[in-house]
């Protein structure tokens, strides 16, 4: 069917549906507030003194309330999925794509376009970011923290663009770690299993005179490799430390200052093909990769009056990565700041600046050039959004713009729409239309990538991956709309559908005619691949999720994505990795949490993904159980089963001369002590 | 599509079958509900019944919507502001909000009781200092407790449907004891 007319039925439908609520709605037609006085009212006494109280958090309502297809991952759901890295958690999240491709790398995308290097992204680690302009992607592997530390993480699918700036084409992934005043004591933590060798992780939180918290964590952890298609150990091991704090002052009603760092280093090992071309010394086409760096950033808010709130935050990052394939060092500074305000009682405002300067050293190797070695780039972007009461309480338009410089495509702008209705105070309903932009990485304008090197009657040929200096961003217009029901604390559903028409998207073509470069040496011919803007794609798609507590021991959740991919252009196409079947059609998810007697917890997930057809990698069931036990107050044990129904199952195909492994059924137990 | 329809339509009386509400919202309407529960032995007012609120409170704003219109025993019921509690001799109940209850000790409780004045807090502590009736936080609730020891220095009697509902106490004012 056409999706146009997919859409045009589903926005008729869903208008239809609004009706209909507002007219079951008459009854109370004073208005949310009012409809529960004057339920109140009624009320006996008796009645009165046995109503339960709303603790529904600040937090809680601005999610339920958002114009947005977000989706939120608490920090309930990460302690009782005894998932051990983000990655994993973000398997979750209707509309998300996660693939393990060996075990220390992961595919992942929202919405489609899933690759390891996927691009459409942007993920921030409370306000940092961790996207790696260097090819316009997350390494996962050097993603972490204490995850007993993080408050929540919250996804939004959809252009976030005029919010989060450029790359968050396809979404954002926020973060957040629980204020130093929320983690004060201390945490050990230590276990093992068959893939998780062993890990540890100990945190202590402490206060600083009278209005100020602060907490420091290290945490070790060493997992083994995954599983060949054979069956044999597929050596992608990988290990990690990592040691940070977080401090956090509040001098007064008006002020709150957060101080907070990390430092990593770790080594992840991964096989290769070897007619990448790497030199003879490496056995089996193994590479390893030393891992290392450290961040530090400071964020102040200052309230300067009930309505109006600004925030200022830098930051520094530096990364290392050194592989005998890729030696990357990159050295990151930001400044960003933020304000919102409110402007004739209907206007909520939201404006903010950045300057982001990124500069890094990548000396060549074997396989890998960039043009030039060492580049630094600069980054300036401003946005402004206004949030505007049309009815108060029950409709409102945002309007809102993001402008960027970048050193590459030069300025961008990424305007959005929004409309949201409440026909009550349990219901919301909206609608968007975005456009985002994904800027030329580092990757696109300079790459030389080595990707088969042979011999032709005694004339050494290499096939060569080419960066292209006139690449342009890849661009989206997406119209999104969405609906959601809260109507009690242990009941919610949301639904949201959306209809992407990118342009100018990024493939590859081969060039055609044989060059010499003087780099790969004399005498040898260059045969070239371009990196080349595409035409056009369009992609839709309807994601789904509702929690439902049964009773208040028991509670579950459910979550379902439909997504389709379709491709015009009649150019070659040579990279399999951006074509129609390298996405599932359909993810569901089933989450069950139970509080049992004598302190015991039984969690358990279940995850469906479809296959990848041009990838033939089947469709997979997952079925994970996790049983918990405070036997004493602050000591819990705790088993994870994982991956039960198999005993290993491929994720993703090997891409870019990276092999992909299975992942194989696993378990580990673990002890937690509160001191 | 259908199936959103029913959850939809479900969802919609689904709301008033057992969602939560505001704290503030279950006051307001202890507050509307307490005058037909209360026998003033030694008033015989006529003018509008007048509630007086003292400190701000959203509290304040429910129970305004709440009493809009409404008369009790044939009265006309008015909610006024003040600032403090000098001059409250018109009114039949005050509350005192959290917000202020600092800045009301037992001298001004007793004496609004001596005045006929139906006194009603937010805390226990409202309570001990010599308030009549207290709107208190138990867990996932609010409920009602009455200092019975200052009610009946106000010559102020409960219905039984409202006692068989609170917690009774006994203490006079500024003792800071809680006997039951």
């Amino acid at each position: 069917m056409n999706p146009i007319n997919a859409i045009i039925r589903t926005l008729a439908n869903c208008v239809l549906i609004c009706l209909l609520v507002i007219w079951f709605n008459a009854a109370n037609s004073l208005g949310d507030q009012d409809s529960d006085l004057f339920y109140l009212k009624n009320l006996s006494i008796s009645q009165l003194s046995s109503l339960e109280v709303t603790t529904v958090s600040k937090q809680e309502e601005k999610m339920a309330d958002a114009d947005a297809a977000i989706y939120v991952i608490t920090s309930e759901d990460i302690r009782r999925s005894g998932i051990t890295s983000i990655p994993e958690l973000l398997r979750m999240v209707p509309g998300m794509q996660v693939a393990h491709i060996d075990a220390n790398k992961w595919a992942i995308s929202s919405r489609g376009f899933n690759a390891w290097y996927a691009n459409k992204l942007l993920v921030l680690m409370d306000g940092r970011s961790i996207y790696t302009p260097l090819f316009s992607g997350v390494y996962w592997d050097s993603q972490d923290t204490l995850l007993d530390d993080i408050d929540r993480i919250e996804v939004i699918r959809g252009p976030g663009a005029t919010l989060w700036g450029a790359n968050a084409v396809n979404g954002v992934i926020n973060i957040i770690t629980k204020n130093a005043k929320d983690t004060q004591g201390g945490l050990l933590k230590a276990g093992g299993g068959n893939l998780e060798q062993g890990f540890g992780a100990l945190r202590y939180g402490g206060r600083i005179g009278e209005n100020g918290w602060y907490r420091a964590y290290a945490k070790y952890f060493n997992r083994d490799g995954f599983k060949t298609s054979t069956g044999h150990d597929s050596k992608d091991e990988w290990d990690m430390g990592r040691a940070g704090f977080r401090m956090d002052l509040e001098p007064s009603l008006k002020d709150g200052f957060t101080l907070q760092g990390d430092i990593f280093t770790g080594k992840t090992h991964d096989r290769f093909k070897t007619t990448i071309g790497l030199p003879d010394k490496l056995l089996n086409g193994k590479v390893s990769s030393d891992l290392n760096g450290g961040n530090i950033l400071g964020r102040w808010h200052h309230h300067l009056s009930k309505d109006s709130k600004f925030t200022l935050q830098l930051y520094y990052d530096r990364t290392k990565r050194n592989s005998v394939y890729m030696k990357e060092t990159r050295d990151t500074f930001d400044i960003d700041i933020q304000h919102s305000f409110r402007l004739f009682s209907r206007h909520n405002i939201l404006w903010g600046a950045e300057y982001r300067f990124t500069h890094d050293d990548i000396p060549h190797t074997d396989v890998l050039y960039f043009n030039p070695e060492s580049r630094s780039d600069n980054l300036y972007s401003a946005f402004i959004q206004d949030r505007i009461s049309i009815i108060k309480d029950r409709f409102d338009l945002t309007l809102g713009t993001k402008l960027e410089h970048n050193d590459y495509s030069g300025f961008e702008v990424q305007p959005s729409i929004r409309l949201r209705f409440k026909p009550d105070r349990y219901q919301t309903l909206w609608a968007a239309v975005s456009r985002a932009v994904r800027t030329p990485s580092r990757a696109d304008h300079d790459l030389n990538f080595v990707l088969h090197r042979f011999d032709v009657a005694g004339v050494k040929k290499i096939v060569l991956l080419e960066g292209n200096s006139h690449f342009k961003p890849e661009k989206l217009i997406a119209y999104e709309i969405g609906y959601r029901l809260v109507p009690k604390r242990r009941f919610s559903f949301d639904v949201a559908a959306f209809y992407n028409v990118y342009h100018d998207i990024r493939t590859t073509t081969f060039v055609g005619k044989e060059a010499e470069t003087p780099f790969f040496g004399k005498d040898v011919h260059v045969l070239p691949i371009k990196i080349i803007n595409r035409y056009h794609e369009d992609s839709y798609g309807v994601e789904l999720s509702t929690t439902f507590g049964l009773t208040d021991w028991w509670k579950t959740s459910f979550s379902y994505s439909w997504l389709k991919l379709h491709i015009h252009s009649h150019r070659l196409v040579l990279s399999r990795e951006i074509s129609e079947g390298t996405i599932p059609t359909n993810q569901f998810s089933l989450r069950s949490y139970m509080d049992l007697p004598h302190n015991l917890q039984l969690d358990t997930m279940f995850f469906y993904v479809d296959d990848l057809p041009d990838m033939d990698v089947p469709s997979y069931s997952r079925l994970d159980i996790r049983l918990g036990w405070t036997p004493i107050k602050n000591l819990s044990l705790s088993l994870k089963l994982q991956n039960l129904l198999d005993n290993r199952h491929p994720e993703y195909m090997s891409i870019d001369k990276l092999r992909a492994s299975e992942v194989p059924r696993s378990f580990y137990g673990k002890v937690t002590w509160h001191f | 599509m259908l199936p959103l329809l029913v959850v939809l339509l479900g969802a919609t009386f689904y709301h008033q079958a057992g969602a939560a509400f505001k704290p503030d919202q279950i006051k307001a309407a202890y507050l509307y509900n307490l005058p037909n529960f209360v026998r003033w032995q030694n008033r015989h007012d006529d003018g509008p019944f007048v509630v007086a609120i003292i400190g701000s409170s959203q509290i304040a704003t429910y129970l305004k919507l709440l009493t809009k219109g409404e008369t009790i025993m044939g009265r006309p019921i008015e909610v006024r502001f003040f600032e403090d509690s000098k001059d409250l001799k018109e009114a039949q109940m005050v509350f005192v909000s959290n917000s202020v209850e600092d800045a009301i000790g037992p001298k001004q409780l007793t004496k609004m009781a001596s005045q006929g004045i139906l006194t009603v807090g937010e805390s226990l502590e409202f309570l001990k200092k010599g308030g009549m009736v207290g709107l208190v936080t138990n867990g996932n609730r609010i409920g009602i407790a009455i200092n019975d020891s200052m009610a009946k220095l106000a010559d102020i009697s409960f219905n039984s449907k409202i006692l068989k509902v609170a917690k009774i106490y006994h203490i006079e004012a500024g003792e800071g004891n809680l006997e039951k």
